[in-house]
C-alpha cells in the first residue's frame, strides 16, 4: 500500500475511531488512582472508590462478592464497544480468536470427561458458545472454521496418540492457535504483538519444563510456533542447562526476564510489564489501527489488575503485596 | 495545440489539486473530531478549528485560478483564443506552485490537525500549541501561493 492510499484508505477507516480511543484514554486509571483503590478498606470501600470510573456502572448493583461478574460485563462490553467502532471484522475475528480457541479447549476436554463444562466457555470469542456447543453435541466439526477444525483434529489426535494426557491436548490446540495468530492478520502491529507473546511464553515454557526436569520429553509439543525466536532454533539449541539457556537470549529483547528465572511470578509480572511497553509503544500515533488494539490490550490489563486487587482485598493480602503485583 | 487551452489547464490543476488536498485534509482530521465530539461534545471549539485550517489550501488554489481567467480575460471578455503555445505554458507552469504545495501540505497538515484533535481529548489547553505547528505547515502553502501569484503576474 503506498503512502496516499495509506492516507486516504486506512486513515479515514480509522479516525473517527480514534477520536473516541483518544477520549476515553483520560478515563483509563492512572498508577495513582490504582494506589488509591488498593488503599480502600474492603471490598465494598473498592466498589465504591470505582463507582466514578469506567467500571462503576457494572459493579454498583451487584453483590461485591460477585465482582467477577461485574468486571467480566466491563470487559464483554469493551471488545463489544471495539467491534462497533474499529468496523473491522478481520481485525475483530483475530482480537477474538483467542477465546475461540480456549472455548474448543475447554468443550473438548468436557467431551473427552462426559461433563457440560459449558460455564466455563468465554462469550468473548469471535464464534458464539452456543454454535459451539451444539457443534460439539452433534459433532459436526467440518462446520468449524478451518483453523478451530485443524485444532480440534489435531488436539485429539495428540491426545489418544499421547496417553490421554489432557495438558498435550492444551499444547496441541495452543501450538495451532500461535500458528493462527500469527499467520492471519494483516495488521503488523498485531502480528508482532502476538509474536513476542509466543517467545515469551517459549521462554516461561523452557523455564518451567527445565525446572521440572521435563524439557527433552515435551519441548517438542510444548514449544508454539510463529514467534520471533523460531521453534525449530530453540530446539536446535538443545538447552541442557540454565548457561545454555542464558546463552541463547542474550543477544534478545528477553534476556532481562531471565533475571527473574527462579520466581515465576516476578517472571510472569517482567513479561506482562515487556508486553505492556510494547503496546504503549503506539500512543503517540495519530493515524491507523494501531493505538486502537493497543487500548483493547491495556484496558483488559486494567480489568486483570482489577481483579488483583478485588482478590486481594477478599483474601486480606497486604496492599504493598497486591501494588506489586499490578502491571502499571 | 492551442496556447489557451493549456492556460485553461493550469486554471483547472490550481483549483482542483488544491482542492482535492483540502478536502482529504479537512476529512482526516474531521472524522476524529466526529469521534472525539461522540464522548466529549463540551470539545466543539477546540477542535472546530483544527478541522477547517486545512482548508485553506483549496481558497488558494481557488484564487490562483481565479486571477489566472481574470489575466485571461474572462471576466471582461476580451479572452484571446489564439494564444500562443508557450504563453499558455507560462500560466500552466505558474499554477504548479500553488497546485502541488496546496495539494500535498494541505494532507500533512491534515495528519499534524487529526493529532492537534486527538491532543484536544486529553489536554485540551494544549490545542493552541499544535495549531502553531499546523500553520506552521500552512506557511508553504502561503509561499506555493505567493509564488505563483507573482509568477501569473509577471505573464504579458
Amino acid at each position: 500500500m503506498n503512502k496516499f492510499e495509506t492516507i486516504s484508505v486506512l486513515d479515514t477507516k480509522y479516525a473517527y475511531a480514534l477520536g473516541c480511543i483518544r477520549a476515553r484514554e483520560i478515563r483509563l486509571l492512572s498508577k495513582k488512582r490504582f494506589e488509591e483503590l488498593i488503599s480502600s478498606k474492603d471490598v465494598e470501600e473498592l466498589i465504591a472508590a470505582l463507582h466514578d470510573t469506567d467500571y462503576g456502572q457494572y459493579l454498583h448493583s451487584i453483590n461485591p462478592y460477585r465482582y467477577e461478574e461485574g468486571l467480566e460485563r466491563a470487559r464483554i462490553e469493551l471488545f463489544n464497544e471495539m467491534e462497533k467502532l474499529t468496523d473491522d471484522p478481520e481485525i475483530m475475528k483475530v482480537l477474538r480468536a483467542r477465546f475461540d480457541f480456549h472455548n474448543i479447549t475447554v468443550l473438548l476436554k468436557g467431551k473427552i470427561a462426559e461433563e457440560d463444562y459449558t460455564s466455563k466457555c468465554s462469550p468473548l470469542g469471535y464464534q458464539s458458545v452456543d454454535e459451539l456447543v451444539g457443534i460439539f453435541k452433534e459433532e459436526r466439526y467440518e462446520d468449524l472454521p478451518f483453523y478451530l477444525h485443524k485444532a480440534v483434529r489435531e488436539g485429539v489426535e495428540a491426545y489418544f496418540t499421547h496417553n490421554h494426557n489432557p495438558q498435550i491436548l492444551n499444547f496441541s490446540i495452543d501450538s495451532i492457535m500461535a500458528e493462527t495468530l500469527t499467520s492471519y492478520s494483516e495488521n503488523d502491529f498485531l502480528t508482532n504483538y502476538y509474536k513476542i507473546w509466543i517467545d515469551i511464553t517459549n521462554l516461561k515454557t523452557i523455564l518451567r519444563l527445565f525446572f521440572l526436569e521435563r524439557y527433552k520429553e515435551l519441548a517438542n509439543i510444548a514449544l508454539l510456533p510463529g514467534g520471533f525466536i523460531l521453534r525449530e532454533e530453540i530446539l536446535l539449541a538443545n538447552f541442557d542447562r540454565i548457561q545454555v539457556l542464558d546463552d541463547f537470549y542474550k543477544r534478545t529483547v528477553y534476556y532481562p526476564l531471565l533475571e527473574w528465572k527462579d520466581s515465576f511470578s516476578d517472571l510472569e509480572r517482567a513479561a506482562e510489564v515487556l508486553l505492556i511497553s510494547f503496546l504503549k509503544s503506539v500512543s503517540f500515533e495519530s493515524i491507523g489501527v494501531e493505538p486502537i488494539i493497543s487500548y483493547l490490550f491495556i484496558r483488559e490489563n486494567e480489568i486483570r489488575n482489577l481483579r488483583l486487587i478485588f482478590i486481594g482485598k477478599i483474601n486480606a493480602v497486604k496492599d504493598e503485596v497486591i501494588k506489586e503485583r499490578l502491571i502499571v | 495545440m492551442n496556447g489557451f487551452w493549456i492556460a485553461m489547464a493550469g486554471v483547472g490543476v490550481a483549483a482542483l489539486l488544491t482542492g482535492i488536498g483540502s478536502s482529504i485534509g479537512v476529512g482526516i482530521p474531521a472524522r476524529a473530531a466526529a469521534g472525539v465530539l461522540s464522548e466529549q461534545p463540551e470539545r466543539f471549539g477546540r477542535t472546530f478549528i483544527l478541522v477547517v485550517l486545512p482548508s485553506t489550501q483549496g481558497f488558494y488554489g481557488f484564487i490562483a485560478a481565479m486571477f489566472m481567467m481574470m489575466k485571461l480575460g474572462m471576466f471582461s471578455g476580451s479572452v484571446n483564443f489564439d494564444m500562443e503555445v508557450l504563453e499558455g505554458i507560462r500560466y500552466l507552469m505558474a499554477a504548479l506552485p500553488v497546485a502541488i504545495l496546496g495539494l500535498v501540505s494541505a494532507i500533512h497538515q491534515s495528519l499534524v490537525c487529526t493529532s492537534g484533535v486527538e491532543l484536544a481529548a486529553k489536554q485540551p489547553e494544549a490545542t493552541m500549541r499544535v495549531v502553531i505547528f499546523a500553520v506552521m505547515v500552512e506557511t508553504y502553502a502561503i509561499l506555493g501561493f505567493v509564488t505563483s501569484f507573482l509568477m501569473i503576474n509577471a505573464i504579458g
